[in-house]
Protein backbone atom coordinates (compact mmCIF):
# COMPACT_ATOMS: atom_id res chain seq x y z
CA UNK A 1 0.00 0.00 0.00
CA UNK A 2 0.79 3.47 -0.96
CA UNK A 3 1.33 5.89 2.16
CA UNK A 4 2.10 9.08 0.61
CA UNK A 5 1.55 10.72 -2.99
CA UNK A 6 4.40 11.82 -4.16
CA UNK A 7 2.90 15.49 -4.01
CA UNK A 8 2.43 14.82 -0.36
CA UNK A 9 5.95 13.84 -0.27
CA UNK A 10 7.86 16.96 -2.12
CA UNK A 11 5.55 19.31 -0.31
CA UNK A 12 6.69 18.35 2.73
CA UNK A 13 10.57 18.07 1.68
CA UNK A 14 9.37 21.86 0.34
CA UNK A 15 8.88 22.83 3.93
CA UNK A 16 11.83 21.27 5.51
CA UNK A 17 13.98 23.45 2.78
CA UNK A 18 11.82 26.34 3.81
CA UNK A 19 12.83 26.58 7.41
CA UNK A 20 16.25 26.36 6.79
CA UNK A 21 16.75 29.00 3.36
CA UNK A 22 14.45 31.26 6.42
CA UNK A 23 17.28 30.12 9.23
CA UNK A 24 19.87 31.06 6.50
CA UNK A 25 18.92 34.52 5.42
CA UNK A 26 18.50 36.38 9.43
CA UNK A 27 22.18 34.53 10.30
CA UNK A 28 21.95 36.86 13.27
CA UNK A 29 18.55 35.97 14.64
CA UNK A 30 19.95 32.55 15.32
CA UNK A 31 22.76 33.46 17.78
CA UNK A 32 21.14 36.94 18.84
CA UNK A 33 18.01 36.95 21.61
CA UNK A 34 15.42 38.84 19.09
CA UNK A 35 13.64 39.45 22.59
CA UNK A 36 16.12 42.23 23.64
CA UNK A 37 16.41 45.53 21.89
CA UNK A 38 19.49 48.11 22.57
CA UNK A 39 19.19 51.25 21.92
CA UNK A 40 22.72 52.88 20.74
CA UNK A 41 24.32 56.64 21.55
CA UNK A 42 26.79 58.66 22.15
CA UNK A 43 27.99 60.65 25.63
CA UNK A 44 25.65 63.79 26.10
CA UNK A 45 22.81 61.91 24.42
CA UNK A 46 19.45 60.96 25.85
CA UNK A 47 18.59 58.03 25.01
CA UNK A 48 15.27 57.03 25.50
CA UNK A 49 14.78 53.37 27.78
CA UNK A 50 10.88 52.64 27.76
CA UNK A 51 9.61 55.83 28.72
CA UNK A 52 12.25 56.64 31.21
CA UNK A 53 15.92 58.00 29.45
CA UNK A 54 19.47 57.31 30.39
CA UNK A 55 22.37 60.04 29.81
CA UNK A 56 26.00 59.40 30.24
CA UNK A 57 27.07 62.77 30.98
CA UNK A 58 30.75 63.02 31.20
CA UNK A 59 33.45 60.18 31.18
CA UNK A 60 36.80 60.65 32.70
CA UNK A 61 40.04 59.04 33.00
CA UNK A 62 41.65 58.72 36.04
CA UNK A 63 44.76 56.78 38.51
CA UNK A 64 43.30 56.99 41.67
CA UNK A 65 39.89 56.96 42.78
CA UNK A 66 38.09 58.29 46.31
CA UNK A 67 34.93 56.52 46.63
CA UNK A 68 33.50 59.22 48.95
CA UNK A 69 35.54 62.88 49.31
CA UNK A 70 35.42 62.36 52.91
CA UNK A 71 37.95 59.23 52.42
CA UNK A 72 41.42 59.98 52.92
CA UNK A 73 42.70 57.21 51.34
CA UNK A 74 42.55 56.95 47.44
CA UNK A 75 42.49 53.54 45.29
CA UNK A 76 44.87 52.91 42.86
CA UNK A 77 45.57 50.39 39.98
CA UNK A 78 47.97 49.08 37.59
CA UNK A 79 45.15 49.79 34.87
CA UNK A 80 43.30 52.93 34.54
CA UNK A 81 40.00 53.95 36.03
CA UNK A 82 37.66 55.26 33.93
CA UNK A 83 34.70 57.28 35.70
CA UNK A 84 31.19 57.30 33.60
CA UNK A 85 28.82 59.83 35.20
CA UNK A 86 25.24 59.69 34.45
CA UNK A 87 21.91 61.01 34.46
CA UNK A 88 18.99 58.73 34.99
CA UNK A 89 15.33 60.17 34.17
CA UNK A 90 12.33 58.14 35.28
CA UNK A 91 8.98 58.05 33.20
CA UNK A 92 5.66 56.53 34.50
CA UNK A 93 6.70 53.01 34.20
CA UNK A 94 8.43 50.93 36.29
CA UNK A 95 11.71 50.59 34.41
CA UNK A 96 12.53 47.33 36.61
CA UNK A 97 16.59 46.44 37.55
CA UNK A 98 19.52 46.49 35.47
CA UNK A 99 23.59 45.69 35.18
CA UNK A 100 25.88 47.73 33.82
CA UNK A 101 29.61 47.00 32.29
CA UNK A 102 32.42 48.66 30.30
CA UNK A 103 33.13 46.58 27.33
CA UNK A 104 35.82 46.85 24.88
CA UNK A 105 36.64 45.73 21.67
CA UNK A 106 38.96 42.72 22.68
CA UNK A 107 36.01 41.48 24.15
CA UNK A 108 36.42 42.05 28.34
CA UNK A 109 33.60 43.22 30.22
CA UNK A 110 34.30 45.17 33.23
CA UNK A 111 32.47 45.58 35.96
CA UNK A 112 31.73 48.73 38.20
CA UNK A 113 34.24 48.65 41.27
CA UNK A 114 33.42 51.41 43.77
CA UNK A 115 31.47 49.30 47.15
CA UNK A 116 29.06 51.88 47.79
CA UNK A 117 27.40 52.24 44.01
CA UNK A 118 25.23 49.88 43.41
CA UNK A 119 25.63 47.06 39.81
CA UNK A 120 23.28 49.10 37.86
CA UNK A 121 21.21 52.33 37.80
CA UNK A 122 18.61 53.15 40.23
CA UNK A 123 16.09 54.68 38.51
CA UNK A 124 14.07 57.70 40.79
CA UNK A 125 11.17 57.87 41.78
CA UNK A 126 8.47 59.39 38.67
CA UNK A 127 9.04 62.54 37.28
CA UNK A 128 12.45 63.26 38.93
CA UNK A 129 16.45 62.79 37.63
CA UNK A 130 18.90 61.10 39.20
CA UNK A 131 22.44 61.73 38.99
CA UNK A 132 25.39 59.51 40.09
CA UNK A 133 28.84 57.58 38.81
CA UNK A 134 30.45 54.34 38.44
CA UNK A 135 34.12 53.95 38.32
CA UNK A 136 35.39 50.99 36.10
CA UNK A 137 39.06 49.25 36.53
CA UNK A 138 40.32 49.00 32.70
CA UNK A 139 43.44 47.00 31.83
CA UNK A 140 44.95 50.05 29.56
CA UNK A 141 45.79 47.77 26.43
CA UNK A 142 42.08 47.08 25.95
CA UNK A 143 40.50 50.58 25.41
CA UNK A 144 39.43 50.52 21.85
CA UNK A 145 35.83 50.71 21.62
CA UNK A 146 34.84 51.42 24.79
CA UNK A 147 31.63 50.62 25.29
CA UNK A 148 29.01 51.63 28.33
CA UNK A 149 26.33 49.19 28.58
CA UNK A 150 23.25 48.74 30.52
CA UNK A 151 21.49 45.66 30.40
CA UNK A 152 17.80 45.32 31.88
CA UNK A 153 18.50 42.48 34.33
CA UNK A 154 14.41 42.46 35.40
CA UNK A 155 11.67 42.92 33.30
CA UNK A 156 8.09 41.94 32.72
CA UNK A 157 7.44 39.25 30.14
CA UNK A 158 5.91 39.92 26.97
CA UNK A 159 7.68 43.28 25.94
CA UNK A 160 11.66 43.10 24.31
CA UNK A 161 14.01 43.74 26.76
CA UNK A 162 15.55 47.11 26.41
CA UNK A 163 19.70 47.38 26.53
CA UNK A 164 21.34 50.42 26.29
CA UNK A 165 24.52 50.50 24.47
CA UNK A 166 27.23 53.73 24.53
CA UNK A 167 30.00 54.53 22.65
CA UNK A 168 32.61 55.97 25.07
CA UNK A 169 34.56 57.67 21.87
CA UNK A 170 37.92 55.87 22.39
CA UNK A 171 38.25 54.92 18.15
CA UNK A 172 41.67 54.05 18.65
CA UNK A 173 44.92 52.67 20.16
CA UNK A 174 46.13 56.57 19.65
CA UNK A 175 43.11 57.45 21.23
CA UNK A 176 43.36 55.47 24.06
CA UNK A 177 46.91 56.29 25.08
CA UNK A 178 46.45 59.88 24.57
CA UNK A 179 43.32 59.97 27.02
CA UNK A 180 45.71 57.28 29.61
CA UNK A 181 48.22 60.07 29.41
CA UNK A 182 46.44 62.85 30.29
CA UNK A 183 44.31 61.09 32.86
CA UNK A 184 43.61 63.12 36.04
CA UNK A 185 45.62 62.17 39.10
CA UNK A 186 42.46 61.37 41.47
CA UNK A 187 39.01 61.46 41.08
CA UNK A 188 36.19 62.41 43.36
CA UNK A 189 32.84 60.02 42.95
CA UNK A 190 30.18 62.76 42.99
CA UNK A 191 27.23 61.85 45.50
CA UNK A 192 24.15 60.34 44.49
CA UNK A 193 21.60 62.85 43.69
CA UNK A 194 18.34 63.74 42.89
CA UNK A 195 16.61 66.66 41.03
CA UNK A 196 13.19 67.77 40.19
CA UNK A 197 13.12 67.11 36.16
CA UNK A 198 13.03 69.84 34.15
CA UNK B 1 -19.00 9.27 -4.63
CA UNK B 2 -22.85 9.60 -2.55
CA UNK B 3 -23.66 12.85 -1.82
CA UNK B 4 -24.14 12.07 2.11
CA UNK B 5 -20.27 10.38 2.19
CA UNK B 6 -19.17 14.27 0.54
CA UNK B 7 -21.44 15.75 3.10
CA UNK B 8 -19.74 14.17 5.78
CA UNK B 9 -16.07 14.60 4.70
CA UNK B 10 -16.95 17.94 4.10
CA UNK B 11 -18.47 18.67 7.59
CA UNK B 12 -15.45 16.97 8.89
CA UNK B 13 -12.84 18.89 7.20
CA UNK B 14 -14.29 22.01 7.65
CA UNK B 15 -14.75 21.77 11.46
CA UNK B 16 -11.19 20.46 11.91
CA UNK B 17 -10.20 24.00 9.78
CA UNK B 18 -12.38 25.98 12.41
CA UNK B 19 -11.30 24.44 15.28
CA UNK B 20 -7.08 25.14 14.48
CA UNK B 21 -8.13 28.52 13.65
CA UNK B 22 -9.53 28.74 16.75
CA UNK B 23 -6.49 27.44 18.48
CA UNK B 24 -4.54 29.22 16.34
CA UNK B 25 -6.18 33.12 17.17
CA UNK B 26 -6.48 32.10 20.88
CA UNK B 27 -2.78 31.15 21.37
CA UNK B 28 -1.60 34.20 19.36
CA UNK B 29 -3.87 36.99 21.16
CA UNK B 30 -3.94 34.80 24.27
CA UNK B 31 -0.57 36.38 25.62
CA UNK B 32 -2.65 39.82 25.77
CA UNK B 33 -5.72 39.36 26.63
CA UNK B 34 -7.32 38.58 29.93
CA UNK B 35 -4.32 37.46 31.70
CA UNK B 36 -4.47 39.08 35.36
CA UNK B 37 -1.37 38.53 36.76
CA UNK B 38 0.08 40.27 33.56
CA UNK B 39 -2.25 43.10 33.73
CA UNK B 40 -1.51 43.37 37.69
CA UNK B 41 1.78 43.84 37.26
CA UNK B 42 1.50 46.19 34.52
CA UNK B 43 0.29 48.30 37.13
CA UNK B 44 -3.58 48.62 36.64
CA UNK B 45 -5.69 49.57 39.12
CA UNK B 46 -8.59 47.28 39.45
CA UNK B 47 -10.84 48.70 41.57
CA UNK B 48 -11.72 52.26 41.93
CA UNK B 49 -13.58 53.40 45.57
CA UNK B 50 -14.22 56.96 47.28
CA UNK B 51 -12.64 57.29 50.92
CA UNK B 52 -13.05 54.05 51.69
CA UNK B 53 -13.32 51.91 54.01
CA UNK B 54 -12.45 48.93 51.86
CA UNK B 55 -10.67 45.93 52.97
CA UNK B 56 -7.96 44.55 51.08
CA UNK B 57 -5.37 42.26 52.37
CA UNK B 58 -7.68 41.83 55.45
CA UNK B 59 -7.30 45.50 56.43
CA UNK B 60 -9.57 47.93 56.69
CA UNK B 61 -8.45 50.83 54.66
CA UNK B 62 -9.76 54.73 54.61
CA UNK B 63 -8.38 57.59 53.47
CA UNK B 64 -8.70 60.27 55.89
CA UNK B 65 -6.99 63.25 54.22
CA UNK B 66 -3.95 64.65 52.06
CA UNK B 67 -2.30 67.67 52.38
CA UNK B 68 0.90 69.13 50.36
CA UNK B 69 3.58 70.57 52.28
CA UNK B 70 6.77 72.55 52.00
CA UNK B 71 8.27 71.56 55.12
CA UNK B 72 7.25 68.95 57.80
CA UNK B 73 7.63 69.51 61.75
CA UNK B 74 8.26 67.14 64.12
CA UNK B 75 6.40 66.92 67.71
CA UNK B 76 8.75 69.48 69.33
CA UNK B 77 8.07 72.12 65.87
CA UNK B 78 11.33 71.33 64.54
CA UNK B 79 11.91 70.98 60.73
CA UNK B 80 12.35 67.16 60.15
CA UNK B 81 15.43 66.76 57.46
CA UNK B 82 14.25 64.45 54.43
CA UNK B 83 15.63 64.28 51.37
CA UNK B 84 13.08 67.00 48.76
CA UNK B 85 14.97 68.16 46.29
CA UNK B 86 14.22 72.10 44.79
CA UNK B 87 11.29 72.17 43.40
CA UNK B 88 9.43 69.05 45.06
CA UNK B 89 5.98 69.03 47.15
CA UNK B 90 5.69 66.60 50.20
CA UNK B 91 2.45 65.23 50.16
CA UNK B 92 0.95 63.95 53.71
CA UNK B 93 -1.60 61.43 53.50
CA UNK B 94 -3.72 60.12 56.46
CA UNK B 95 -5.56 56.61 56.59
CA UNK B 96 -6.82 55.00 59.55
CA UNK B 97 -5.86 51.31 59.34
CA UNK B 98 -7.98 48.46 61.20
CA UNK B 99 -6.09 44.92 61.25
CA UNK B 100 -8.72 42.43 60.14
CA UNK B 101 -8.96 38.50 61.85
CA UNK B 102 -7.26 36.68 59.99
CA UNK B 103 -4.19 38.62 59.08
CA UNK B 104 -0.98 37.65 59.97
CA UNK B 105 0.35 39.78 62.53
CA UNK B 106 3.71 39.73 64.78
CA UNK B 107 5.00 42.91 65.78
CA UNK B 108 2.62 44.73 63.78
CA UNK B 109 1.87 44.25 60.22
CA UNK B 110 3.01 45.79 56.83
CA UNK B 111 0.89 48.41 55.40
CA UNK B 112 1.88 49.99 52.06
CA UNK B 113 -0.02 52.71 50.24
CA UNK B 114 1.33 54.07 47.28
CA UNK B 115 0.49 57.49 45.48
CA UNK B 116 -0.75 57.22 42.23
CA UNK B 117 -1.80 60.21 39.13
CA UNK B 118 -4.19 60.56 36.53
CA UNK B 119 -1.01 60.04 34.46
CA UNK B 120 -0.51 56.72 36.15
CA UNK B 121 2.78 58.01 37.76
CA UNK B 122 3.24 55.85 41.13
CA UNK B 123 5.21 57.23 44.17
CA UNK B 124 6.69 55.01 46.61
CA UNK B 125 6.54 56.60 50.20
CA UNK B 126 9.36 58.30 52.18
CA UNK B 127 10.09 57.56 55.75
CA UNK B 128 10.46 60.25 58.04
CA UNK B 129 11.11 60.04 61.37
CA UNK B 130 9.76 62.58 64.15
CA UNK B 131 6.10 62.41 63.01
CA UNK B 132 3.39 62.72 65.30
CA UNK B 133 1.77 60.26 63.48
CA UNK B 134 3.21 56.75 62.99
CA UNK B 135 4.52 56.57 59.39
CA UNK B 136 4.47 52.17 59.55
CA UNK B 137 2.35 49.84 61.10
CA UNK B 138 4.66 48.22 62.94
CA UNK B 139 5.83 51.23 65.34
CA UNK B 140 6.10 49.83 69.13
CA UNK B 141 5.49 52.98 70.25
CA UNK B 142 2.36 53.44 68.65
CA UNK B 143 1.34 49.66 68.08
CA UNK B 144 -1.72 49.12 65.93
CA UNK B 145 -4.46 46.45 67.70
CA UNK B 146 -6.45 43.56 65.65
CA UNK B 147 -10.07 45.05 65.15
CA UNK B 148 -8.72 48.39 66.11
CA UNK B 149 -8.04 51.70 64.14
CA UNK B 150 -5.20 53.67 63.96
CA UNK B 151 -3.70 56.39 62.35
CA UNK B 152 -0.70 56.49 60.21
CA UNK B 153 0.61 59.01 57.71
CA UNK B 154 2.47 58.33 54.89
CA UNK B 155 4.78 61.34 52.93
CA UNK B 156 5.75 61.46 49.53
CA UNK B 157 8.14 63.54 47.72
CA UNK B 158 6.79 64.23 44.14
CA UNK B 159 7.42 66.76 41.52
CA UNK B 160 5.15 70.04 42.28
CA UNK B 161 3.81 69.70 38.61
CA UNK B 162 2.48 66.61 39.69
CA UNK B 163 0.68 68.24 42.72
CA UNK B 164 -2.47 68.45 40.25
CA UNK B 165 -2.89 65.40 38.89
CA UNK B 166 -2.55 63.42 42.18
CA UNK B 167 -5.81 60.91 42.40
CA UNK B 168 -5.10 59.08 44.96
CA UNK B 169 -3.60 56.07 46.96
CA UNK B 170 -3.51 52.33 45.86
CA UNK B 171 -3.12 49.63 47.98
CA UNK B 172 -2.43 46.21 46.62
CA UNK B 173 -3.47 42.56 47.21
CA UNK B 174 -1.02 40.69 45.49
CA UNK B 175 -1.48 37.36 46.43
CA UNK B 176 -1.62 35.58 43.66
CA UNK B 177 -5.43 34.33 43.60
CA UNK B 178 -6.53 37.98 44.01
CA UNK B 179 -4.24 40.49 42.42
CA UNK B 180 -6.62 43.39 43.51
CA UNK B 181 -5.34 47.16 43.31
CA UNK B 182 -7.69 49.33 44.99
CA UNK B 183 -7.52 53.24 44.36
CA UNK B 184 -8.95 55.20 46.97
CA UNK B 185 -9.41 58.72 45.94
CA UNK B 186 -9.89 62.22 47.72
Amino acid sequence: MKLYRPATVLVGVLFVLLGGLTRLVDTDQVYEDSTRVTAHGTIGQKIQYGDSAVTVTRMRFAKTFLADENDDKPIETDGIFVAVEYEAYRGTKDPGSNDVTLTADDGNIYESVAENASSGITFPQPGFTESGAFVFEVNTNDLKGLTFKLRTSQFFTGVPARDIAVDLAVPSDEVAKQLVDKAADQYVMPERSTRVDS
Amino acid sequence: MKLSTRAYRWTGQISLLLTLLGIAAYLTVSNYLGDAERVFREGAVTEVVGHGPVEVAKVRWQLDSMQAYTRLVDEDKKEITMDHPAGSVIILVKASVTPLNGLKMNDGFSCEAKLRDDRGNVWEHTSVFGLDLPTYCGDDDRPIKRNQTGQIAQVYVVPASAVPHLVGIQVEDADYEVLRRVLLTW
